[in-house]
């Protein structure tokens, strides 16, 4: 019986909530990250920020091996290994004790306690903890619990354990000619589009939260006049600090379409009082010279969403601007403008299947079943030439920000077309030695 | 964790875990800082609020109907994670009711929870494959053995599989028939039975040893070769074991290879006042260098295991290390520990070594790992290339230390 079709699937035009959104499969591979891992990939930038993660020992080894690896061996995570006697008679006398000896021994200027699915499902109430314990110790405590029951992926951890990061902020005279960049996880922000203009004008940054920060520095945050949030996660940090600090933001995420990369361009220039645009005309003409090459290649042509850097949906939408079909689209979950992206998609005619992201296996059925032109996303190239389909990964744009989102991208999408036979070939002499491991050309 | 590690290194092993994506997701990534490779089909069902509360468990009787329908395997491994193990999920009731559905034998792995650290997944989980998965045979494969505890948990696991072999085919000239779990497959496990005997390499291996013998009438030997003299007794202890004579000119060109590289080294450390050495990390592994370290000429300070040790070992414990020898200590433990103790030599895991610690040289032997990338296979710590590779890599670290 075959088990894996797409007609388990809702279509676009059914998806009005996360429910909606189907598996190909009940049992699936790899899936997705957890909120610990998303609260590691924030904090574990932070070098001076200790962060104490209790729970089992898998759930403390992995997170520690991360941050481990992230801070070449200098990590500020500390295990709290529950056992059958805290998950009977609850654990918080242990981790009060471990916190005030990590404040006494190493006077971290923060501590952020992670509370993992264990122990949020006994109901440990770690925030109250944090709340009785701030008094007794020099630290700031900060609390992100991280129960993966309760969501589908690691972005929910990102978001907590940055909105937590306001707490560590103070009032400060306002910079009127600084910035701050929320949720840019790369390093290098300076040398983006939109920053390189910026410094044009006068305007320097002030933090970059979370990718270089430090707990001194996100004090001060508060100094700048404006948020550019290029990360949909740090928008919970960026609404708490305009409602506590009145510090206004300006989404900025990896934006595909010419318009909207222009409409943030121009909230910032109300924001900043400058003038930007103009001097990236250059660049908005070579973005639409380059869609309209783009859409005499693609068009008719379908393709899969895998993952990207970029949304999901905004992504599909901008391909689909770009004369491409597409037949399946990935998601993780629906998030706070997808519906917009959701609507100029429908607005083309399509109206793709929708299915959970980081399920691998059943895909290989379903490439026979689509016979898609394009994949977009990470998978094993070996899988993907042998059925004659065009991989593209776009990670590479992960460190832009601005018109040369779009403009990579398209690149990148063309020369992929371009080399896709010159790859297809050297792929299957590959295989006829004996194949590669899971990978990217 | 240990469950998961001996498993996925299984060709043709189907898992499924029941409970939160990212436990699975983390432990087939966790597998790379192994050095290990994926070889099972490892899946998760995830699990949300409302199967917590209500105790539903469609989800995972949909995986395995799914699994068993789409692959049609010969098993299904089904485990309970952390979270299904605490709300009272009865995998055990589950696979009894699902098997009149399924062609796969369906097999409940319950060590999921709080029973123990990972060695106890790794003991329970080869002992699960020899009661399960194994099947008699009528016909021995005749100069065969099986290998029992080469995980991928092991560090350097790749190379001390080859130095076993290699050792098994100048010695004896036998050829390997399974070895578990690093790497097989569900085939090789079923056939174990052919092989004449089964060495078992670490402590976690024992219970399983056992139960083949006991089910199957199989000889085992339990033990883990390092060093000249060791390796030697090894190889003789085998001999007695398999009834046949070991190949003497293998010993005598070996012994001679080793002496004289023993005697330089010695030679070398001759004017080194403080000759101690600590050894961290797996129970086998620190037991059998710290032999090693011995005819080098070192003198043994402690030995600290990172686990808890399996009840099957712990009669094993050799007099002269009992002193010595403790067991589980906490980070800051083991922290203090190092920084109050001048060596000359610290044998650790890559976190321990990170620490604070008095100790001159330092080198790699267990998990985990932060930066050794292991894909050649002849860098071996056991048996007799494994003694000249210690050497080897001893001398170096003395001399790029009295260089810089």
């Amino acid at each position: 019986m075959k088990q894996f079709n797409l007609e388990k699937l809702s279509k676009l035009s059914e998806i009005n909530k996360n429910e909606d959104i189907k598996a190909l499969s009940h049992a699936i591979f790899p899936g997705t990250h957890c909120p610990l891992f998303g609260v590691a990939m924030i904090a574990s930038f932070i070098e001076d920020l200790v962060v104490i993660v209790a729970g089992t020992q898998e759930c403390t080894y992995y997170a520690k091996d991360f941050a481990y690896q992230r801070q070449y061996g200098k990590d500020n995570f500390y295990s709290v290994v529950t056992n059958k006697h805290d998950i009977t008679f609850g654990c918080e006398e242990k981790i009060k004790d471990v916190i005030f000896e990590i404040d006494n021994t190493i006077k971290p200027k923060a501590i952020m306690i992670v509370s993992t699915c264990v122990l949020e499902l006994i109901g440990e109430d770690f925030v109250s903890l944090g709340s009785f314990i701030q008094d007794k110790v020099n630290a700031k405590i900060l609390v992100v619990p991280t129960e993966h029951f309760k969501c589908n992926s690691h972005i929910p951890g990102m978001e907590r354990s940055l909105e937590q990061l306001v707490n560590l902020m103070e009032k400060c005279p306002i910079d009127e000619k600084s910035i701050n960049i929320l949720g840019h996880r790369q390093h290098g922000v300076e040398n983006t589009e939109l920053m390189k203009i910026l410094v044009e004008e006068g305007i320097h940054i002030n933090s970059v939260i979370p990718s270089k920060t430090t707990i001194d520095e996100l004090r001060f945050a508060t100094k700048a006049k404006l948020n550019i949030v290029t990360d949909f996660v740090a928008l919970p940090m960026a609404k708490k600090m305009e409602e506590e600090f009145r510090i206004p933001y300006v989404y900025f995420d990896k934006h595909l379409s010419l318009e909207r990369i222009r409409n943030s361009y121009r909230k910032l220039e109300e924001f900043l009082e400058i003038e930007i645009l103009s001097k990236l005309s250059s660049k908005e003409e070579e973005l639409m010279a380059l869609m309209e090459e783009a859409k005499k290649v693609l068009k008719g042509k379908t393709f899969i969403y895998g993952n990207t850097p970029m949304m999901a949906f905004e992504v599909t939408s901008f391909l689909c601007d770009l004369g491409l079909e597409p037949i399946l689209v990935q998601v993780r979950d629906l998030y706070e403008n997808d519906s917009i992206y959701m609507e100029e998609i429908k607005s083309h005619g399509y109206d793709p299947y929708i299915s959970r992201i980081a399920n691998i296996a059943p895909m290989q059925y379903i490439y026979e079943e689509c016979k898609p032109s394009f994949y977009f996303g990470h998978e094993n190239p070996m899988n993907l030439a042998k059925r004659n389909i065009i991989q593209v990964t776009l990670d590479e744009v992960t460190k832009k920000l601005g018109y040369e989102i779009p403009i990579d991208s398209i690149k990148k999408i063309l020369l992929s077309f371009q080399q896709h036979e010159e790859i297809k070939e050297k792929m299957m002499k590959i295989a006829a030695k004996g194949g590669m491991r899971h990978g990217v050309l | 964790m240990g469950t998961i590690w001996t498993l996925s290194t299984i060709k043709d092993a189907y898992i499924i875990e029941f409970g939160p994506a990212g436990t699975t997701h983390f432990a087939i990534e966790g597998l790379m800082q192994l050095n290990g490779e994926h070889k099972a089909n490892v899946y998760t069902t995830h699990i949300n609020e409302t199967d917590i509360s209500f105790g539903k468990q469609d989800r995972l009787e949909n995986a395995i109907l799914e699994i068993d329908g789409q692959y049609n395997p010969k098993y299904i491994f089904v485990m309970a994670s952390s979270i299904s193990a605490i709300i009272g999920t009865d995998i055990e009731s589950i696979c009894f009711e699902m098997q009149s559905k399924v062609s796969a034998k369906l097999i409940p792995i319950t060590t999921g929870g709080y029973n123990g650290d990972h060695t106890l997944g790794i003991e329970r989980s080869l002992n699960m494959l020899c009661k399960e998965v194994v099947k008699p045979s009528e016909n021995k494969q005749s100069k065969t053995y099986n290998i029992i505890g080469n995980n991928v948990d092991v560090f350097n696991f790749l190379s001390e599989m080859e130095e076993i072999k290699n050792m098994m085919k100048n010695g004896f000239d036998f050829d390997p028939n399974t070895i578990f779990t690093a790497y097989t497959s569900i085939d090789e496990i079923e056939k174990t039975t052919m092989g004449e005997i089964n060495l078992v390499l670490r402590g976690e291996g024992l219970k399983a040893a056992k139960t083949l013998q006991k089910e199957h009438n199989m000889d085992y030997y339990y033990g883990r070769p390092y060093g000249l003299e060791g390796t030697t007794l090894w190889l003789r202890n085998l001999q007695e074991a398999l009834g046949i004579n070991v190949n003497e000119d293998y010993i005598s060109k070996k012994t001679s290879e080793i002496r004289k590289h023993l005697m330089s080294y010695r030679f070398m450390i001759r004017e080194v006042r403080n000759k101690s050495a600590i050894l961290v990390g797996d129970y086998d592994v620190v037991i059998g260098l710290a032999n090693l370290l011995e005819e080098l000429g070192l003198s043994i300070k402690k030995i600290i295991v990172k686990h808890k040790l399996c009840k099957e070992v712990r009669k094993y414990i050799p007099e002269k290390w009992e002193e010595i020898i403790e067991f589980n200590l906490s980070e800051r433990e083991l922290e203090e520990y190092l920084k109050s103790a001048p060596s000359y030599l610290l044998l650790a895991d890559g976190g321990t070594l990170k620490l604070e610690n008095q100790s001159r040289l330092h080198l790699q032997i267990a998990n985990p790992n932060f930066s050794k990338y292991s894909i050649y296979p002849y860098t071996p710590f056991v048996g007799y290339n494994g003694t000249l590779y210690m050497i080897q890599c001893l001398f170096e670290l003395e001399k790029s230390k009295s260089k810089y």
